[in-house]
């Protein structure tokens, strides 16, 4: 028994050096003489399963194509993707996340998408439900009818007309069913005309600027002047996917205040470029070529396959392994990838931000705008940057969007988007100190002290843990300091959203928000004295005024008008330090050699295309 | 069998000159012992020491107090030192590397690297590259693994090093790792004797009195106990924010409940013993039965489930930690580097490893040592050996 035990712990101590061993052994092997270099192991494997034999270097152009010249109506090839989120609903009108929107775009019709354009190098807005472009039936621009396309079904074969959109608008805004995206429905790129008053209960629904004209027309009347490309990007959101009477109905509770509509399989029916197959929540969805979809040749792949899966090493390992296409890199993996040729970069449409919440009676100092530049210019973002692997960011407009979409000027690229930029990303550590110490003096105190709550995961984790320490750095240590609050992404919105109620609820806290990258004075909407759903507050009747011009103005479509307004309401967030930008986040892809994609670059909205993909094995 | 026959003559006949006197010339007294007398907790020492597992666990116990203790103070940097310019360094202590073993070198490798980049001197400083591994074509490129001298390779000096690596913002991970295996054996020192003071009041004084009082107290252990550690966790943290004061009081409020059945059993058994009916016969007050009398019986059952205790604690603080519930950054426990580590364990293994290796050893050090204080006190086996 003596010797049992005695060979357990030399056995184990055996394992535990072993482990330290690796963890942390280097070898001192020496660099070979001549190396030869052959195919990389998925690669041969997929062409193995193809039936060929290819030597190192030897390119497969001679392979015939299993795409064929043109897409098949069954298509060819699963595109498998592996997702950290799960899909909770496919139903257009609650969804509550990016990824579950991307799903039920797939399998949905909509009036207006965003489809590469010709040549596969930017995007472009037209009709996937609807024929034609929106036609302006007033002279002010305010009425507005859309013809809906002729031989659109459902899976089961029922039509698809206007009807189903008709139906789709009443149940967005309807008041029982009190949608999560009602209201940016009923204004946002435009203003419905009553449509708020509706959900609200103010009015009837007569009364709302949303007609069925017949079974192939709609109409809409909106509040101001619109063309026809900001009606077209008002309903090209995913929100205002189609949704089936039918079903919807179905799912519907007694009181009609909830429906199962997009919760499973039987309470789901399909219409866009793929079709729903199989669905187990929370684990795998799969998808299936569409064979009656308007615009199937531009579809390759035979069906989508994703897999839920949370843990990013087990997404690596998936990869490695070729059962995935695609994965995301973190900071960290991306270190073992960034001269790989196979990573694609994806700019993510939002700059991270930190907030401050200005009317916390516990911190005055919070309010006081020399104290937030203080720490607007103590802010390292190029050391911050290239710890994350993501672009410094001393401004709110991403470098991604577009002002001039007719000459694809981005905003950045302006003089005026440069002139809201600072020399050294804003980091100036002697104007820093000089700021905090006046407003030191102007609150008549010694030392702050605020505290920041932060996600508990990367990069937040890295960017908060690093300014704690350089913030007190710069502004001195006997005079600032930073405390930290980790906590779940959820609780932490949730508490920041609720400072209207709970003036103490947060101090300094992270943001960053998502937005139509070809709209940018629609961007600003976060920042209105009437979002829902501020994370600061930050109340400006002047903000607001020059956001209504931007989106609303009677002049806005004169030359240079918004990209001034634009600047301007930049500037109106920079300036005083009601945000504080870090940096421009920046998604990070390592694609399989069995995808090959259409796109020939990133562009905006349609991103890498992975839809548009072809499977080449 | 008789021994003895009821017949008195038969013995007075016996003749007086059979019998004499033993001690006629001596005095009587008691014989002093040739061993030296030993008292209980000698006693204790004396079979504790025979056993070598546990022996062997008290001085690994004490080797990593000594290094949580002193082992920050060791190199020149400090626990929240950041080298942003130095980060997810791989080992290095000089004197290893010297010899040349393959461990503890600043080894790394650097993986799907572009071959046609080895030669370029800003990227490859000279003698930085050590091996070149896994030659292959990927999307046609020529991609390698470099096994590269990391230190070289950042163009870092020979004598700077991080013993243990360092962590994603260049912080020290052997100074981490021990301030961390500090805080975690506050932690767990400092809730154990809460809970042992807590438990020995609370399991005393209803065990002593017994009845509707222990019926009482006992069913409110039943209640606390019944609450889940997460959710005491959860309540303290939005109460008093994250930190050590909620980590040790999430593992005071339930852990003390065991200490007190513990207690309350032992005082069942020897409340009713002879020697404490005398002194209560003799007007002994009850705080004093209870302290003076009772109590030191249990002291050899408190001391072991104390020590067992112990790495319960740290490794409940360990997973408080791992799930977020940890301390305040930039302050390290072994949890916490553990939490984060984990994320990198497929690219940067050792920021894991050193925190794996010390909290299993704490662990399995303070159970062969609890188990061995269990035997050493227990007086069955007295002798067993």
């Amino acid at each position: 028994m003596k010797k049992t035990r005695q060979t357990m712990l030399i056995l184990l101590s055996a394992a535990m050096m072993a482990g330290a061993l690796n963890g942390c052994s280097g070898s001192s092997s020496k660099p070979e003489e001549s190396i030869e270099f052959t195919e990389a192991p998925t690669t041969e494997a997929t062409t193995a399963a193809a039936g060929e034999t290819t030597a190192a270097g030897e390119t497969q152009a001679e392979a015939a194509d299993p795409n064929g010249a043109v897409p098949s109506d069954e298509g060819y090839g699963v595109l498998r993707e592996a997702s950290v989120n799960k899909i909770g609903s496919l139903n257009p009108l609650t969804y509550i996340n990016s990824y579950s929107s991307t799903q039920i775009k797939r399998s949905s019709m909509i009036l207006y998408t965003y489809f590469p354009n010709e040549d596969y190098t930017f995007c472009e807005l037209s009709g996937e439900l609807a024929e034609e472009d929106p036609i302006q039936t007033d002279e002010e621009g305010k009425v507005w009818q859309i013809k809906i396309r002729d031989g659109v079904v459902w899976e089961n074969g029922d039509d698809l007309d206007a009807n189903d959109v008709y139906y789709t608008w009443r149940m967005i805004l309807d008041p029982k069913l009190a949608n999560l995206r009602a209201s940016n429905f009923a204004k946002d790129v435009i203003e419905i005309e009553n449509a708020m008053n509706y959900f609200e209960g103010k009015c009837s629904w007569e009364e709302v600027g949303l007609k069925l004209i017949d079974d192939n027309t709609v109409e809409i009347h909106t509040v101001s002047n619109h063309d026809a490309r900001e009606i077209m990007t008002h309903l090209a959101h995913p929100a205002n996917c189609i949704v089936n009477e039918e079903y919807y109905e179905k799912g519907m509770n007694a009181d009609r205040t909830e429906t199962l509509y997009g919760t499973s399989k039987d309470y789901w029916i399909s219409s866009g470029p793929f079709l729903v197959d199989s669905w187990t929540n929370d684990a795998e969805i799969n998808f299936v070529k569409n064979p009656n979809y308007v615009f199937k040749d531009k579809i390759w792949l035979a069906g989508i396959n994703i897999k839920v899966v949370e843990d990013k090493s087990t997404q690596m390992q998936l990869f490695d392994n070729g059962e995935i296409d695609y994965v995301a890199l973190n900071a960290e993996t991306f270190l073992q990838y960034e001269e790989d040729p196979r990573v694609l970069f994806s700019p993510a449409n939002s700059v991270r931000h930190m907030t401050f919440n200005t009317i916390n009676p516990n911190q005055p100092i919070l309010a006081n705008e020399k104290f937030r530049q203080a720490l607007f210019y103590a802010t390292d973002r190029e050391t911050i940057s290239k710890m994350i692997k993501e672009d410094p960011a001393d401004y709110i407009v991403p470098t991604t969007h577009i002002i001039d979409l007719a000459n694809g000027v981005r905003f950045r690229d302006t003089e005026e988007g440069k002139a809201n930029t600072h020399e050294n990303f804003g980091y100036d550590p002697e104007k820093a100190k000089q700021l905090f110490e006046e407003a030191l003096a102007e609150e008549n105190i010694d030392k702050v002290s605020i505290t920041m709550i932060y996600n508990d995961a990367a990069p937040q984790t890295v960017m908060s843990e690093f300014l704690q320490q350089s913030w007190q750095n710069v502004l001195g240590s006997d005079k600032f300091e930073l405390k930290l609050q980790a906590m779940p992404s959820s609780q932490r919105s949730d508490l920041m959203r609720s400072w209207a109620t709970k003036p103490d609820c947060y101090e300094i806290s992270w943001g960053g928000w998502v937005s139509t990258d070809l709209m940018p004075w629609n961007a600003f909407k976060y920042w209105t004295t009437y979002y829902s759903a501020k994370n600061e507050p930050f109340l400006s009747e002047e903000f607001d005024e020059v956001f209504e011009a931007a989106n609303f103005g009677e002049d806005r479509f004169e030359d240079g008008v918004r990209l001034k307004e634009v600047a301007q309401m930049e500037q109106m967030l920079i300036e005083p330090a009601i945000i504080l930008p870090v940096t421009e986040s920046l998604n990070k892809y390592l694609k399989s050699d069995r995808l090959e994609l259409t796109m020939k670059n990133w562009a905006n909205r349609v991103e890498w295309g992975w839809d548009y993909a072809k499977i080449v094995e | 069998m008789v021994f003895y026959e009821n017949d008195k003559e038969k013995y007075d006949a016996i003749s007086k000159d059979l019998f004499r006197l033993v001690q006629k010339d001596e005095e009587i007294h008691d014989v002093e012992f040739k061993t030296k007398p030993i008292g209980f907790f000698m006693d204790v020492w004396l079979r504790f020491v025979k056993n070598k597992a546990s022996v062997v666990a008290a001085v690994i116990i004490m080797i990593i107090a000594f290094f949580a203790v002193f082992g920050p103070g060791m190199n020149e940097f400090r626990f929240d030192e950041q080298h942003t310019d130095r980060i997810n360094m791989p080992p290095k202590v000089p004197f290893i590397a010297k010899m040349d073993i393959g461990i503890f070198d600043g080894g790394f490798t650097l993986e799907n690297r572009k071959y046609d980049n080895l030669n370029d001197p800003s990227k490859y400083p000279e003698g930085s590259v050590l091996a070149i591994r896994n030659p292959r074509l990927v999307s046609g490129e020529r991609i390698v693994d470099v096994e590269v001298d990391y230190y070289k390779y950042m163009g870092m000096e020979d004598d700077e090093c991080f013993w243990f690596g360092s962590d994603y913002l260049g912080r020290d991970i052997w100074t981490r790792m021990w301030r961390g295996a500090r805080i975690s054996l506050i932690i767990a020192i400092v809730s154990v004797c809460c809970n042992v003071v807590i438990g020995v009041v609370y399991g005393s004084i209803s065990g002593y009195y017994g009845g509707k009082v222990d019926m009482v107290m006992m069913r409110i252990t039943e209640i606390i106990n019944a609450f889940p550690r997460i959710v005491i966790v959860t309540l303290f943290i939005m109460v008093a924010g994250t930190g050590m004061f909620s980590i040790i009081m999430s593992l005071v409020i339930k852990d003390w409940v065991n200490t007190a059945r513990m207690v309350r059993s032992q005082f069942y058994r020897f409340k009713g013993r002879e020697y404490v009916l005398a002194a209560r016969t003799l007007g002994v007050r009850d705080m004093a039965l209870i302290f003076r009398h009772i109590l030191p019986n249990s002291i050899g059952p408190i001391i072991t489930s104390s020590m067992i205790a112990i790495p319960s604690a740290i490794f409940a603080e360990s997973f408080l930690a791992y799930i977020g519930l940890g301390l305040q950054a930039p302050e390290p426990s072994i949890g916490v580097m553990l939490s984060q580590g984990q994320k990198v364990l497929l690219h940067y293994p050792s920021q894991v490893v050193f925190p794996a290796i010390v909290i299993s050893l704490l662990m399995i050090s303070f159970n062969l040592f609890g188990n061995g204080l269990r035997d050493a006190f227990d007086p069955t086996l007295r002798g067993a050996e």
